[in-house]
This record gives C-alpha cells, structure tokens and sequence, in this order.
C-alpha cells in the first residue's frame, strides 16, 4: 500500500511538475502566428524573404481573397515543404502559392542555421514540426524544440507589464496578430539597372538542385493529397542569367506536372515594373510599390480562378 | 559530460534506473562502466591516465600487503603518480620558467613547449588514488583484491572529475555493502542536486558574467566596478564549486552513497583557520592527514609549524593551477594561517601568564566582526584565483589602487557591466536565499531537512517553484556560453 502511495505521488507529482514547466514554457516563448487563427483560406504564400516582400495579403483582400504570407527568411525548399505540409494540416487551403527563389539555394544553403533557425520557430508544436526538426535540424539544436525552455527562458527580461491586468491579458493572449499577415513591405526605394530582355528572355536551362527539386515533388504530391492547387511564382527580382536559366528549368517542370508558373522576369510589361521605383535595395527585393503590382496581377488571376469554380 | 547538460539530465536517470534494476552483485560493474563513459566524453584519450594511475595504486595496495618494502612501494606509487601529474599539468609551466631561466643567464637554448591538453579531474582523481596507496601503506585499510570494485573507487562519476576527494576508508567498504532502493535517500538527494543547480546555474553563472566583463582589462573598468567583481567572484567561485559538490553528493546518495561534505557555511568563518575547516573539506583534510601531519604538523615547535602551513598552502595552490598567481594564493593563505598561528601563541601565552581572561570577540558583534574580516582577507586572495594570471592581478590591484579615491561614482554608473537590472535584482534574491541556508547550516539546521519533514503540498510547492526558478533565472541554453564548473580544470 505504501510502495503505491509513493508510485501515485511520484506520478502525480511529475505531471504537475510537467504542467507548470509547460506554463512557464507557453508564457515565455513567443505567441503562435495568427495564421493559426484562421481554418480557410483561398492561398496562402510560402518561400524566401522573396515571397515576403513580394505579396500582400492586403492587395489581395482588394480581390476578396483570404491570404496569408507565411514566407520566412532563408525559407530552403525543405522548410517550404513542411511549412505547406503544416498549413494544409491545420487549414482549409484551395491554392498553396510557393516563391521559387528557394529552387536556387545551393544545398550548403541548408546549412544557413541561423536563419533556419528563426525559420522553424514560427511553427506550431506538432508531429510535423518535429519531423522538420529532425530532417532538417542538427542535432546539437534538436533540444532547442524539445525543451523550448533552453531558449526561451531569458525572455522574462523582456517582459514588462504597465498593470498586473495587462499581464493577465498576456496570459490569455494566444496569438501574436499580425497585421500585414507575414508580408514584410517597406516603402524606401533604391533604383537599379534591370536585367536586359536579353537575360530575361534567356531560354538555356540551368540544372536544378536534386534535394531542391526532390522537395518540390513532395510539395506538389502532398497538394495532391489535400486536393489543393499548386502555383508556382517567381518575382521580377532578383534577376541574373542563372537565376533566369533556373526558372527556365522550373517551367520546364511545372509543364510537366500541369502546375501553373507565373515567372514574371516574363511579365515585368504587363506588370509595370519599374528598376527606379520597385525595388528597396536595387533589385534583391521588391518594395511596397513593387509588391503591390505582383500582387495585384497575381490577385487578379486568382480570384478569376475563384470565380471560375463557384460558377 | 558536465553536470549541467542535457546529456547528463539523461545519463544520469538511466544509470539510477538500471543500477536499481541490476542484481546487488554487478551494480558496481555497471557504476564502474558509466563511471568511465562518463570520463570518457571529455577526451576518451585520457582514460588511459585515469587507468594507468588506477593500475598503479592498485597494484601497489596489493605489493604492500605481500612484501616487506612497503616504503619503497609507496614512494614507487607516488613518483609514478605525481610524475602523471607533473607530466600533464606542470610540464609546460615549468618549460616556460625554465626558459625564463635561461634566457635570464644568456642561454640561446629552449626547452620545447609540450601540446598537451589538461585532462579533466586529473589532480582530483590521483589525490584520491594516492590518498588508498598511502591509507594501506598505514595499515589503516586492507588492500582491495577485485580490481574492478577498486576502479570504480578512483573513477565514481559524481565526484571523478571534481571531488569530493573521497578517503578509501569511507567509500571504498560502501563500494562492498548492499547498497538498496530507498526513496527517502533518493528524494534526499535529489533535493540535493536541485540546489547544486541553483547555485550554479542561478547564481556562479549570472555573477560570472559580471566577473568576465569587469575583470577583462581591455575593457577598463574603474576601482569600484573592479572591487564590486572581486567581491562578487567570491560568491561565484564559492557557489560554482559548493554547486558542483552538492550535485555529486547528491547524485551518489540517490545511487546508495554518501560522499564527504565539502563545504560548511564557509564565509561565516570567524578566521582563516576556521575558514580553511569549511572550504573544500576533503582537500583541506588530505593535506592535513598526508603532508601537513607526516611533515610534523604543530608538534616540532613554532617554526616548524609555521614552515609546514607555508609548504601545504603553496602545494595546494600548484595544485590548484600551474601558474604563479595560485602559488600567490596559496602562499597569501598560508602566510594568514601563520600570522594567526603567532597571534594565538601570543593570546595563548597573555591567557596563560594573565590567568583566564575572557577571549576577545566571544560577543556576537565581535564575532560578526571577525566574520567581515575574515571575509575581506579570502576574499583579496580570490582576487588572484579570478584575474587569470600574475600580471593581471598585479593590473588589477595597480586599477584599484589608483582609483580607490572613486569607487562611488563607478558604482553609482547607469550600465553596471555584465547584466542588466533586473538580472541584478535576480541575483541579489538568488544570494539571499544562499546566505540564509548558510546561516541555517551554520547554526546547526537544515533547510532540506526541513524540507523533507513538512506537509508534502509545501515540500512539492517549494521544489516545483525552486526547479522553475532554475529553469527560468538560471544561466543555460542558446544564447549561453555553457559554463564550465571553475574546479575542473584543476
């Protein structure tokens, strides 16, 4: 009787001891994106900062599309790849939108930790999350998510609270809302030299990275199987002939598999893209106005889409 | 593996689990097996250090039971030993000495610089092997016959890489005894260990960072910050190694095992002498029992004595380190011990000739006093244990010396170095509650006794917030540099 008063009491006072961890873990890491929030969408975005500077979920509310923008730094295909796999599990998505700068990161890209680091962190703890981890993780960083304690605990510093309500609002506070939606636009401009038609208009094809192309089958196989529609984009910049020759091979492989590629170094034109006014940092990055032109042609095609199915 | 990884947070349940599971007459089999993979994520290298001076003792333990030399046995068991430390810890200062020496005398030759790195709890494991060759060469235990239980003796993890330096008449017959589960000694230990971690990762951690930035040169701070991290350093050398101890100590007695305590309230010593009784126990004891007595202790007049306590401290200091600022260390606390030696001669002698005066100071406030003083006197010398060398201390004590005349206004600066204020207000809560388990202890109670006696709702309270506060104050994890505990590289 005494040996199971003690196997009860050691049990029961693990579990607490797990659930104040637990609290103390939720209090001090970081609030789950407001993506969360939402079980609809009519697309959402996944890639590089490309993808983040390049589509505003608020041009596309002009359209009367639901977006989101989950783009993150030095987003490698393999992180795109469970970023989709983790929003088609929480979420109702009729078109999963994926930036295709990525397909150019060379595989030593992987190894960018510390980008991929704050990658991974916007994900929800889940089953998929933890095969990210242990795909594409080091081990020396596996305990990081495990016991999000190891890297969160310091943030009790940061914490400050005018009124001891406010601190209980942060306490029921689940999600961190953002506004823009993921889309990270700024409105300075720097002007560059755009890449001649000559490059743009380049039809050599580069050879693409295998682990690259091997997430980009998974991505679209796993589209398959959530019945929902793959498109692929490239923003107007960067823009160089390998780059341009890359997405030469992509087309080639949307062809392939019936996917939609909206490569718009081919629709800079019709988009009004402008070096001298479009770009934040002379044509590594769109800026707001750069943004809202992709966007907005993007938007437009989409929500035909959209309209197409209802009728 | 240190204490304060993950590796060990894992390491640790399964070879109390398994020990638990095994039959009684291989547990110290699989001790000694874990003991060495335990040594062996260090460097796996050096293993071979650790199992040459196990052979070694072991061997020598055997011969003087068998023959009639035992001296020679002995001095064979210590000069191979000692030359394994030589060898490995004070080859290259010596190198670099020799070659002052040499250059000083106009000699164009060098002695080569050894590429050896120092293996971890060397000093700590061939104390306590020495400490068994030298208990059987007294008689004062039998020699071991089963190598493997001997092995596990010299190579216990818990204390394997920084004590305590256990004697072979304590642990070795425990070594031997059915040692079952018990889940009050368990939840003793642990409690033990959970401790261990707030000191180190709480508060040595979180004062260390004040320390490295304060006492790095470059960056000039005044006499009052400088002061501020050599008072500071004494909590943090203090709670680091006290850390350390109570995780190993802690961690035997959930496998069965108790381990000599290695600190008592050592800052509430009223002098050095007392203070030398409370600080690193098991290595103040083993200069005691094998140099400082065979040396004559205080039995061959005042100057012997006075010469012995100058010879044991500058040898505990080399053993600390080899570099001249722990022989500067060892030489300062020795010459206190002397200097109290003679006044005690002369109070012993006023006492004797005066009748039986009441001693001064016995009244709480000369008490408190003597307690500051003695303090203040550690304290100084921890001033060459932090800096890193000599010639830093000597800047150091230049730094203070010359800015004494402002230390108010480097103190009252807006940044304070290192942290920030609310780290500040977190230690200066984490010391609090370290200096009043000390004063508890010193007065003779226990807070952890305490503990495990009152309703289980408070004792599972306070371990709860006391692992949380750890988890979430302690200095761990990205972002840190994993500190290592400050005796290991001794």
């Amino acid at each position: 009787m005494k040996r199971l008063q003690k196997i009860v009491g050691t049990v029961l006072f693990l579990l607490l001891l797990g659930f104040c961890i637990g609290g103390v873990s939720r209090y001090l890491r970081p609030k789950m994106s407001d993506f969360y929030r939402e079980k609809e969408y009519d697309a959402v975005f996944f890639g590089t900062s490309e993808c983040y500077c390049t589509l505003d979920p608020a041009v596309f509310d002009e359209y009367g599309l639901k977006t989101y923008n989950r783009g993150m730094p030095v987003q490698t295909m393999g992180f795109t790849y469970y970023y989709v796999k983790d929003a088609l599990e929480h979420a109702k998505i009729d078109r999963v939108v994926v930036e295709v700068f990525g397909m150019s990161f060379a595989p030593e890209r992987y190894d960018d930790l510390e980008n991929a680091d704050s990658s991974l962190n916007k994900m929800r703890d889940s089953a998929t999350k933890w095969q990210a981890v242990r795909e594409l993780m080091p081990k020396s960083q596996w305990t990081e998510y495990c016991f999000p304690l190891d890297k969160y605990h310091g943030e009790w510093e940061k914490k400050e609270y005018p009124s001891f309500h406010a601190f209980l609002k942060d306490l029921k506070t689940k999600y961190k809302v953002d506004v823009d939606r993921g889309y990270q636009g700024s409105d300075s401009s720097i002007p560059f030299e755009y890449a001649s038609p000559e490059i743009r208009m380049d039809e050599n094809r580069a050879v693409l990275y295998e682990r690259n192309v091997d997430y980009l089958n998974r991505i679209y196989a796993l589209c398959r199987k959530y019945d929902t529609e793959l498109i692929l984009v490239r923003a107007p910049v960067p823009c160089y002939w390998l780059i341009v020759e890359e997405a030469n091979s992509i087309q080639d492989w949307a062809d392939e598999h019936d996917v939609i590629f909206y490569n718009y170094y081919q629709y800079v034109e019709e988009i009004g893209f402008d070096a001298n006014t479009d770009s934040v940092d002379g044509g590594e990055h769109l800026n707001t106005i750069g943004a809202r032109k992709v966007s907005r042609h993007l938007a437009s095609f989409l929500a035909e889409r959209k309209r197409t199915e209802i009728r | 593996m240190l204490f304060n990884s993950y590796e060990f947070l894992l390491f640790f349940p399964i070879v109390v689990i398994v020990n638990f599971l095994l039959p009684h007459r291989v547990r110290y089999i699989w001790l000694l097996v874990t003991s060495y993979y335990f040594y062996m994520c260090w460097n796996p290298k050096y293993v071979l250090l650790l199992l040459g001076s196990t052979l070694i003792t072991y061997v020598s333990g055997l011969l003087m039971e068998r023959m009639s030399h035992k001296r020679l046995v002995v001095a064979g068991s210590l000069i191979l030993n000692l030359g394994i430390l030589v060898v490995f810890k004070y080859a290259n200062f010596l190198t670099l000495n020799g070659n002052r020496v040499l250059e000083r005398i106009g000699i164009g030759y060098r002695l080569p610089v050894l590429s050896l790195l120092l293996p971890v709890g060397i000093s700590f494991y061939i104390f306590q092997a020495l400490s068994y060759t030298m208990d059987v060469y007294r008689g004062e235990i039998a020699a071991e016959k089963n190598i493997f239980r001997y092995a596990l003796f010299v190579s216990f993890f818990p204390q394997l890489v920084a004590g305590p330096i256990e004697r072979s008449k304590v642990l070795l017959p425990q070594l031997k005894c059915r040692q079952n589960y018990d889940f009050e000694r368990v939840k003793n230990g642990l409690l033990l260990m959970i401790w261990g971690f707030f000191l180190k990762l709480v508060i040595a951690d979180r004062i260390a960072m004040v320390v490295d930035e304060a006492y790095n040169l470059d960056k000039g701070y005044g006499a009052g910050i400088l002061l501020l991290a050599t008072f500071l350093f004494a909590f943090e050398i203090y709670c680091d190694f006290a850390g350390y101890s109570a995780i190993a100590i802690g961690a035997a007695k959930v496998l069965g095992y108790s381990l000599t305590e290695n600190f008592d309230s050592p800052y509430l010593a009223s002098s050095v002498q007392d203070f030398w009784r409370r600080w690193h126990i098991s290595l103040t004891r083993w200069f005691r029992d094998y140099l400082y007595i065979p040396l004559g202790g205080n039995r061959k007049g005042a100057v012997r004595q006075f010469l012995n306590l100058m010879i044991v401290f500058l040898l505990s200091g080399l053993w600390h380190g080899a570099q001249w600022s722990f022989v500067v260390w060892g030489g300062l606390n020795g010459f206190y011990l002397v200097v109290e030696a003679v006044l005690g001669r002369i109070r012993k002698k006023h006492t004797t000739e005066g009748g039986a005066g009441k001693r001064h100071g016995e009244n709480p406030f000369g008490k408190a006093v003597r307690i500051v003083w003695t303090f203040i006197l550690v304290d100084f010398t921890w001033l060459f244990f932090a800096a890193g060398s000599l010639s830093n201390s000597i800047i150091i004590l230049k730094r203070i010396g010359k800015g004494i005349g402002h230390c108010v206004e480097d103190l009252l600066q807006i940044n304070m170095p290192g942290m920030s204020q609310k780290q500040w207000i977190v230690l200066a809560a984490a010391l609090f509650i370290m200096v009043l388990a000390d004063v508890v202890k010193y007065l003779g109670g226990s807070i952890r006794m305490k503990l495990m006696k009152c309703f289980f709702v408070w004792r599972w309270l306070v371990v709860i917030i006391a692992i949380l506060a750890i988890l979430v104050f302690g200095v761990y994890g990205s972002g840190y540099r994993e500190a290592n505990f400050l005796y290991f590289q001794f």
